[in-house]
């Protein structure tokens, strides 16, 4: 029933992790969503591609911080490294007059090498470029928004956007990867040769 | 054939007089690459950072190259624009860093300069931006780079990971 | 909330299958514990394995058919459940078996199904029913759920707008992936996209599978409805069962009523029909044949010539960068390098083996002045050794470079020499090193520096490490004066190629097993030769790795080691 197991020329890729803790200086209250974007040899074969944490808030023991703690648990299986998985995290939370509005998008590759990781990605939000819209936007609780979250993942059609950066998503990463190796990729020094100068009599075996 | 993925991002900027930053950048390879899948340049978003002097782009790569030789490595070039609230754009440095050969996750920083004018030119761009830009921004501008006068600008950081496909079946080590 | 889940893991499961979802089965099977004896052991054997064509009727007929046991006849039930099968429940065949009860179209197709039932001889099930996606439960349940013990824990907005959602979901429409390049970014969102676009919107459907764990006899009240299994199916395939399947962990637990120790033990397994072996070897060869072709169709494009080095020779391939100078007395600073190869290298003829850098004007960094070049070469040069039997080491390429200051008049002043030796390990090496300039005693000199330019200069630059003149057996920088300046940060990726390194990990396992045995006190000279090459390369490469940076510009020193000093 469930779509697992490799074949020739699949390798497999685990990520679990959490999404640790934001930090957006002046706002409060928020819960963030994540999903997945990946290229088409790609396929999710076990754990969930999505998800939307708690609310929460910040305390007296963590003024700045805001922890989330919410786990990452997937697993793919691909036959090339191209379209490597991307997280793509959304930030939302209550605007001073409590309509929810988006505080951030942002988004970073699931790292290749095996072991853990932490990544801290900066949050950003598309604004308007006229003030007029800007101050509306504020009054309305309006906010401009990304019509798909994914579209930060990619990077085709960025020029026109106008952003601004305003927090940071602070990640944590532990990937366990199966067969990479085996279909010759080398993803971390250590898979290659250990360097070494050549010695001359290794040369000259030829 | 071997094989190299380029995968990462354009995290940002800093060190520049403006923070209203974008990027332009683009991959060069030699002719015995061939890029199989990716966008090989691109721009990224403008972005208005709210608080510090570091600009945000979050811009992904992911690049795929087949090569049948080291000459050529893929290099990357970067320019650093500004944008101004009217919408209009300055060129604020330029920047070109090889791809690393080595697999792994690589966060690089690249420095950027941009070309320095006369003292009127400087003056000018002092008060109304602007200024000279290179007429043709290629890497391979690198060999007569002599003729050119510049200033130091900001510095650009990379995130950047390599994949390496059957580089050690042709007795190459990185 | 009194009710609790004892089993060994009450936590839910998550399944992905690419089959239609409408295969999926579960047999759940309930029975009641005792009610007055003492509380079962955990362990408690689980049920025997029922046979596959087992349905429901069968086992209900044989609960029926011994009344006058022990246990009141419907003390145990078997049921299989297919995805979104409604079983109503005798409170539910109570309600809609009267027409005028019937408000919606679901209650009126309901009704139908009742009275359709009815006719067909009475259902089969008692106590396990279903709630189904489209039962108003569903949508209670889901906004209702509590998290915390809280007696007063309202539901944040965040659940209501999912809860929202969920009810929305059939009519939600895929998003076009034309539209969404022409419309990135939507400047000001509706009450509706927020709505969607604020929470998860992949559509899930959902059953409950319940138990009516009424007294023998009271079957419909619905305060004895329990909820045994909860299913969850989204659109991407992923299933969510809670409890998970009973497979080896012991039967689920549900204790009703504390006074009367009213329990009920269930299970919960996949019944879904199983693959046929045929069939799932079918699967499995199609996907093979997928796989290897995806890898020809890779392999195609990818090609498979490659350029290669003639035995016997090392190629070494540099790409570098001229990165920044920092901590000049001067400004307009740029940097002229060459490379000199030593014996037993060579070039190919096109290679450029010196470059000079755009001339460029400093900005302060942390105190300090820095430059920034920025500036790509490539190095290509091969080694071959012909002789074998030759007593000096392999030299290696050194790179030798001065910084240059532009006055005014557009004339130069030395500010630095220096040099470097190119690693001789693959990989990543940034070098920060720091430099030095002749100078002449006095202040005349140095005004004349300021004034006219120009300075004291080195004829041969090589003299910065060993003059390639020098023949004599002491070097000595007797009697001439030098001013610390400031370093030049140089990043360079190195790689080597050679036929040799195709054997490598066999052969050098041998090679250093070989050295070790031999120890120090060999007495063929170019055997020590080679052990002290391989300590010397040791020693650098280790060198080398000290000084790679954490942060990856400063705090980055590598030290040119003069040997021959005296």
């Amino acid at each position: 029933m469930t779509a697992g197991g490799g074949g020739p020329g699949v390798f497999l890729v685990a990520v679990n992790g959490q999404i640790e803790s934001g930090e957006f200086p002046g706002f409060d209250d928020l819960y963030c969503k994540f999903c997945f974007v990946y290229g088409q040899d790609w396929v999710p074969t076990a754990g969930l591609e999505e998800g939307i944490s708690q609310i929460t808030s910040k305390s007296d023991v963590s003024p700045t911080t805001l922890i989330w703690n919410f786990p990452i648990e997937i697993t793919f299986k691909s036959t090339n490294p191209s379209g490597w998985p991307q997280i793509v995290i959304s930030v939302y939370g209550p605007d001073f007059f409590g309509n929810d509005v988006v505080r951030g998008y942002g988004a970073v590759h699931v790292p290749f090498t095996p072991g853990r990781h932490k990544r801290t990605i900066a949050m950003f939000v598309p604004e308007s470029t006229s003030r007029l819209q800007k101050f509306t936007s504020w009054f309305t609780g309006r906010r401009p928004e990304f019509t798909d979250p994914k579209v930060v993942a990619q990077g085709e059609g960025r020029e026109v956007t106008r952003v601004r950066s305003q927090g940071f998503v602070t990640i944590s990463f532990n990937v366990v990867t199966k067969d990479i190796k085996k279909l010759g990729y080398d993803v971390s020094p250590t898979d290659m040769q250990t360097p070494c100068m050549p010695i001359t009599e290794g040369i000259h075996k030829y | 054939m071997a094989e190299l993925h380029v995968i990462g991002q354009l995290v940002g900027a800093s060190g520049f007089p403006q923070r209203r930053l974008f990027c332009k950048w683009g991959l060069h390879a030699g002719s015995a690459w061939k890029l199989l899948e990716g966008l090989r340049e691109g721009q990224t978003q403008v972005d208005d950072p709210q608080a510090g002097d570091m600009a945000y782009w979050c811009h992904p790569i992911d690049v795929h190259y087949a090569t049948k030789g080291l000459q050529g490595w893929p290099k990357l070039h970067l320019e650093v624009w500004h944008q101004d609230s009217l919408g209009r754009s300055e060129l604020l440095g330029y920047g070109f860093c090889h791809v690393p050969s080595t697999p792994g996750c690589h966060a690089l920083t690249c420095v950027t300069w941009r070309p320095r004018g006369t003292w009127g030119e400087r003056l000018s761009r002092f008060w109304l931006g602007g200024g000279p830009q290179l007429l043709a921004p290629d890497p391979a501008y690198a060999a007569d780079r002599f003729r050119l006068r510049t200033e130091a600008a900001g510095t650009v950081r990379l995130q950047l990971g390599l994949i390496l496909r059957h580089f050690e079946r042709y007795g190459v080590q990185c | 909330m009194a009710e609790r889940l004892w089993g060994a893991e009450a936590g839910g499961a998550v399944y992905r299958s690419r089959d239609p979802v409408r295969n999926l089965r579960l047999r759940v099977r309930i029975q009641r514990v005792t009610a007055a004896g003492p509380l079962p052991a955990q362990a408690s054997p689980p049920p025997p394995p029922l046979s596959a064509p087992r349905g429901p009727e069968l086992l209900a007929l044989a609960a029926r058919a011994s009344p006058d046991a022990r246990r009141p006849p419907d003390e145990e039930e078997e049921a299989e459940v297919g995805w979104q099968e409604k079983l109503f429940s005798q409170f539910e065949v109570d309600l809609y078996q009267n027409e005028s009860a019937c408000q919606t179209h679901l209650d009126r197709q309901y009704h139908k199904e009742i009275l359709k039932l009815e006719k067909a001889g009475g259902r089969k099930n008692y106590r396990i029913f279903t709630y189904i996606d489209h039962d108003q439960f569903t949508n209670l349940e889901e906004h209702c759920q509590k998290v915390t013990d809280s007696d007063h824990e309202v539901p944040s907005y965040l659940a209501e707008r999912m809860a929202n959602v969920r009810r929305r979901r059939q009519d939600r429409k895929p998003i076009e992936a034309n539209s969404l390049k022409s419309k990135i970014i939507t400047w000001e969102p509706s009450e509706e996209f927020i709505k969607n676009n604020h929470v998860i919107n992949t559509p899930v459907q959902t059953m409950y599978i319940m138990g009516d764990l009424g007294p023998y006899g009271k079957l419909g009240q619905r305060e004895y409805e329990r909820v045994l299994c909860t299913i969850k199916v989204d659109g991407n395939g992923v299933i969510t069962v809670k409890p998970d399947f009973t497979g080896t962990k012991g039967a689920y637990w549900i204790e009703l009523d504390r006074q009367k120790r009213d329990l009920w033990k269930y299970t919960i397994e996949n019944a879904s029909i199983q693959v046929q072996q045929e069939e799932e070897e079918r699967e499995q060869r199609v996907f093979r044949d997928l796989y290897s072709r995806h890898k020809e169709y890779l392999s195609g494009l990818v090609g498979s010539e490659f350029e290669m080095t003639l035995p016997g020779t090392l190629r070494l391939f540099v790409n570098g960068e001229v990165v920044s100078a920092q901590g000049y007395e001067y400004d307009n600073l740029y940097v002229h390098f060459f490379l000199e190869l030593p014996d037993h290298w060579s070039s190919p003829a096109f290679q450029q083996l010196s470059g000079v850098t755009q001339t460029c004007a400093t900005k302060t960094e942390d105190w300090d002045n820095v430059a920034y070049f920025c500036y790509p070469f490539t190095l290509e040069m091969f080694f071959s050794q012909e002789n074998e039997s030759e007593d000096c080491l392999p030299q290696w390429p050194v790179l030798y470079f001065e910084v240059l200051s532009l006055d005014f008049w557009q004339r130069y002043r030395v500010e630095g020499y220096g040099s470097l030796v190119l690693p001789a390990s693959p990989g990543l090496h940034i070098l920060t090193i720091p430099t030095w300039r002749p100078v002449e005693l006095g202040t005349v000199a140095e005004l004349r520096r300021f004034f006219i330019g120009g300075s004291p200069e080195l004829e041969d630059m090589t003299y910065v490490r060993i003059p390639a003149t020098f023949k004599g057996e002491r070097l000595s920088r007797f009697g001439f004066h030098t001013e610390t300046t400031g370093s030049v940060t140089f990043r360079l990726y190195c790689l080597q190629q050679s036929k040799a390194f195709l054997e490598t990990s066999a052969s050098r396992h041998r090679m250093q097993s070989v050295l070790d045995r031999l120890g120090g006190f060999s007495q063929q000279s170019s055997v020590y030769n080679v052990l002290e090459a391989f300590q010397k390369a040791r020693c650098r490469m280790q060198e080398a790795r000290e000084s790679l940076p954490q942060d990856l510009i400063s705090s980055s020193f590598y030290t040119v080691h003069q040997t021959q000093e005296p």
